[in-house]
């Protein structure tokens, strides 16, 4: 109680506005971030299952390389290291790009376990109908593995949208980024980061619920 | 028996197919004529449902020929989608989409494989739905139909591209004794319509009743064929009548 007593919200009541747009600018690359992610995890999941053995090995190192290097040296590398190279593009698509390689990689790796899920007789029957390996990976084997796969990718998503917090370290405002803000001006940090860190938390309760709605829905179809 | 590819719907000739240094088919010979049902039987591992997957291309042979309809199976000209919308497959474990519901199990490769526009195929996949009894059930999904009936769904499925030859492979083995009953009724009914089927079965009673030719497969061969009426009562070889005296 005495420590809550030197605590002075109005702070952060004062910074709700700015507060609000960083959430929407999480928010923001939270979504980029799953889409891009999702992209990456069935293309790279389907190289890593492909007949040819230079796109499977190509999508393993992929996979290895940036699932196994921290995210946030990935968005410095993306926003400090390539302009000297000649690749010059903002910090927010520089570190979403990164974000979505990194998930992206981890989700290689959860798609490929439930495209290996998928029975050997659904294979079959979408042959034997002619479907051709198009048609059967869209119709038949990727709804299938997406299922299979729903609880690990939401995981996948939670820690995305954690990670997106690390956006701010090259001043993307963020809500992170925004509370660093206000912190530095105000010198003022518990208010903020405890507001902050009771949004992340929200969220992923949030998320958790959905992703828990969605499970017991396509449970009703599972055989 | 020697196959003739003119008049013959299905026809295998000198077929050989080994999975590593086991030989599951040695020599096989076998034609089917438009409107036969070809029953065959015998005992696990003897190599009748590599035969099927033989004629649909889902296992390749090492030697020999199969034609489907004049298609040579081992030419590789031939595409796969060609052969197989000629030929309808019913498997022991259904292989339903999951995810989708009866009617979208027999619209997907109408769609996909023919080119039906969504109406066209609705059309297409009700009438087939309706012809094995479950117009009502064409909003369910696989996990909400019992086994029998998740069956027939499946072998609407295999209808809807219209093949040529319909390939039953132990059609009625997962289901419960007393589910079978609907399953053969679907397809004696078939047979009556003078489908061409070549069926993989336990069911002695159907092979004898709704077959009009049936093979006897041991050991990967084929020991001995003809109508079920001098199969069942006159076999010739001693392992027929040795499988026989068991299973009747």
């Amino acid at each position: 109680m005495l420590a809550a007593a030197r605590l002075d919200f109005s702070i952060v009541r004062e910074a709700a506005p700015a507060l609000a747009h960083g959430a929407l600018v999480t928010a923001e690359i939270t979504a980029a971030g799953l889409a891009g992610s999702l992209l990456v995890g069935i293309g790279g999941a389907a190289l890593r299952t492909s007949k040819s053995r230079a796109a499977r090995t190509a999508a393993a190192a992929f996979t290895e390389f940036f699932r196994n290097t921290p995210p946030l040296v990935h968005i410095f590398f993306a926003y400090f290291a390539l302009p000297a190279i000649g690749i010059n593009v903002p910090g927010i698509v520089a570190a979403t790009t990164a974000l979505i390689l990194y998930q992206g990689a981890i989700a290689i790796e959860i798609i490929r376990a439930g495209l290996e899920a998928v029975p050997a007789g659904q294979l079959e029957a979408a042959d034997a109908l002619g479907l051709g390996g198009l048609d059967r990976f869209r119709s038949v084997v990727v709804p299938q593995a997406l299922r299979i796969s729903l609880p690990a990718l939401g995981n996948n998503l939670i820690s995305l949208f954690k990670n997106t917090s690390l956006v701010s370290a090259i001043g993307v405002l963020d809500i992170t980024g925004v509370a660093q803000d206000v912190i530095a001006q105000r010198l003022s940090s518990a208010e903020l980061y405890l507001t902050i860190g009771a949004f992340y938390l929200l969220s992923v309760f949030a998320f958790s619920a959905v992703l828990r709605f969605v499970e017991s829905r396509l449970a009703r179809y599972a055989t | 028996m020697t196959a003739e590819p003119r008049s013959a719907m299905v026809s295998l000739d000198g077929v050989r197919k080994s999975f590593g240094s086991h030989e599951v088919l040695k020599d096989i010979n076998l034609s089917v004529a438009p409107g036969e049902v070809c029953c065959i039987i015998g005992p696990s591992g003897s190599g009748k449902s590599t035969i099927l997957r033989c004629i649909n291309r889902l296992v390749r042979i090492d030697g020999g020929e199969v034609t489907v309809d004049g298609l040579r199976v081992t030419d590789p000209t031939v595409k796969d989608v060609d052969l197989r919308r000629r030929v309808g497959m019913v498997f022991q474990q259904f292989n339903l989409f999951p995810h989708m519901s009866a009617l979208r199990n027999v619209t997907l490769a109408p769609r996909k494989v023919l080119g039906l526009s969504a109406a066209e195929a609705e059309a297409r996949a009700l009438s087939l739905l309706g012809k094995v009894g479950l117009a009502e059930k064409a909003g369910s999904y696989p996990a909400q139909l019992s086994g029998g009936q998740q069956q027939r769904v499946a072998i609407a499925r295999a209808l809807a591209l219209e093949p040529k030859v319909m390939l039953f492979d132990e059609a009625t083995s997962a289901l419960d004794p007393e589910i079978t009953g609907e399953v053969l009724a679907v397809m004696r009914e078939l047979a009556a319509e003078h489908t061409t089927m070549i069926c993989v079965t336990h069911e002695m009673g159907f092979a004898r009743e709704v077959g009009t030719h049936v093979v006897f497969m041991d050991g990967g061969s084929i020991v001995e064929e003809g109508p079920p009426r001098s199969v069942f009562e006159n076999p010739q070889a001693e392992r027929t009548k040795a499988f026989l005296s068991k299973v009747l």
